[in-house]
């Protein structure tokens, strides 16, 4: 029996749908079956990121009202073997076309095929995060160094304390810029999880890289030498069991030409 | 007083009914019609007597239709092959024209949008990624597509999709579908690209050059001869 797993944050744009596509990658790439499930209905991206946007034929809307079986909704990623599947969300609609026990009934249905069903929350607290706690059993929290991000993970860990899943919750901190975290100017990692108070699960650092791969619909993680690479397959280790510890957060060390044309900004 | 009379015509027997008299005394006179017809004389050695009911400018409603076969019934030997009317009722009217038309679309279809046209479609728009042109008939494409193009919905299979779909994500034709991006190589360059399903009941790329091989029945409609 697989564990689903809602990837959430309340604010939106810190990284849901990217650190969902790409645990859900390095879990794959460990040989672990994985299902997706994109419950963004109406604004869909998880496909996109995954690069599965044009093989889309039916989605979580249509299994849940009967229109098809769940195994023909799911779209299978070719380059993972046979472990690596999304479920679309509809584009077609709102988040009220589905209702908590509908997808509680589709999870229950992929857990026993999967390891892992990694569910892609919609931003905010309305229909859309109700539907995507229903059927999971533990809660990644994403947020980023910024203020407002944090404010909104907060409201998310009370909410998850008031309706608890079968696991506590845990934390990714993501797009760390390690250079602001050192001056102080935004909270660091340890005041974040303090703050918070639930389990450190990893920490993302910010990467250009992130952007352009998922641009080309290749997660991150395809990547071996890259920092944030690293950082989901870590977390993808931790998530199996493994104790893997934190990867240090260096600030780029400033070169000498770099220091002389920050002398004359500053001015 | 002959408001209902048997004809016959090139294609069989026929009953004309007219369509300026009252209903119901054309019920009584079809029924005597019937009674001396079976009563064998008119029709001499045959054995079954099916005809067409004909009713000029007048439409029969579903319960007039259903209360003439009733009376047939009751002769064994007698069945009405089809009801024929010099007219339609304009929804019929409107669902025949639809059917045949061709619908100039020039709007764009965004992401998650849906639009659903019943005849044949001559797209001269844009479909972004994740937007859905449905189409009863063809689609002539003259537009830029990125999304998804369905031709012959829900599942006429003979529908043709014709034009540039190079960077389309999906093409549907019925029930088939084809990802386009795993058929790159199949498709030419430009915009005279035939995509329809062959006798395999598979998606297929073709060119218009070859149309009258691929289409023959859209080859005669367009004007196309021997």
């Amino acid at each position: 029996m697989g564990k689903a797993i809602v990837i959430t944050s309340g604010k939106g744009g810190v990284g849901k749908t990217t650190t969902s596509a790409n645990i859900g990658t390095a879990l794959a790439l460990m040989g672990k079956r994985v299902c997706l499930m994109d419950l963004d209905i109406g604004l869909r991206n998880l496909d996109v990121v995954l690069g599965l946007d044009n093989r889309i034929m039916y989605d979580i809307v249509d299994v849940a009202n009967g229109r098809v079986p769940l195994q023909k909704a799911l779209v299978k990623d070719k380059r993972f073997d046979d472990n690596l599947y999304l479920l679309p969300a509809a584009q077609n609609t709102d988040k009220t076309a589905l209702k908590e026990d509908q997808v509680k009934e589709i999870v229950d249905e992929l857990k026993p095929q999967f390891d892992f069903v990694l569910i892609d929350c919609p931003a905010g607290i309305e229909q859309g995060f109700l539907n995507s706690v229903a059927g999971a059993d533990s809660a990644i929290v994403v947020t980023t160094p910024e203020i407002s991000a944090v404010r909104d993970a907060d409201r998310i860990v009370g909410l998850l304390g008031k309706h608890p899943l079968k696991e506590t919750p845990s934390l990714i901190i993501n797009r760390v810029r390690p250079s602001m975290m050192d001056d102080g100017d935004v909270m660091d990692v340890d005041e974040i999880t303090h703050h918070l108070g639930i389990s450190l699960l990893g920490v993302v650092v910010d990467d250009d890289k992130v952007i352009t791969t998922s641009n080309h619909g290749e997660p991150v993680v395809l990547d071996t030498d890259d920092p944030a690479s690293t950082a989901y397959r870590n977390i993808a280790r931790r998530l199996l069991g493994e104790t893997v510890p934190l990867m240090k957060i260096k600030p780029q060390k400033q070169g000498f030409w770099s220091k002389f044309k920050h002398v004359f900004t500053k001015n | 007083m002959e408001n209902v009379v048997l004809k016959g015509t090139q294609n069989g027997y026929e009953i004309n009914i007219s369509d300026t008299s009252n209903f119901d005394s054309d019920i009584n006179e079809f029924k005597n019609l019937m009674e001396q017809l079976s009563s064998g004389k008119e029709l001499g050695n045959t054995k079954q007597f099916s005809f067409d009911v004909f009713t000029g400018n007048r439409i029969l409603t579903g319960a007039q239709k259903q209360e003439l076969r009733e009376i047939v019934s009751k002769y064994p030997q007698m069945s009405i092959r089809r009801f024929m009317a010099d007219v339609v009722t304009t929804s019929e009217a409107y669902r025949i024209r639809d059917l045949n038309k061709v619908s100039v679309i020039g709007k764009t279809i965004r992401n998650g949008e849906e639009v659903m046209v019943k005849g044949d479609v001559l797209f001269c728009g844009a479909i972004h990624e994740g937007g859905k042109l449905l189409a009863g008939g063809n689609v002539y494409n003259l537009g830029y597509v990125k999304g998804i193009v369905h031709a012959g919905f829900p599942n006429d299979e003979e529908a043709l999709v014709i034009g540039n779909l190079n960077d389309a994500q999906q093409v549907r034709i019925g029930e088939q579908f084809d990802i386009v991006s795993d058929n790159k190589d199949r498709m030419s360059e430009n915009s005279r690209t035939v995509i329809y399903i062959n006798d395999l009941h598979t998606i297929e790329y073709g060119n218009l050059d070859e149309i009258k091989n691929i289409s023959p029945k859209f080859y005669n409609r367009i004007g196309g001869t021997e």
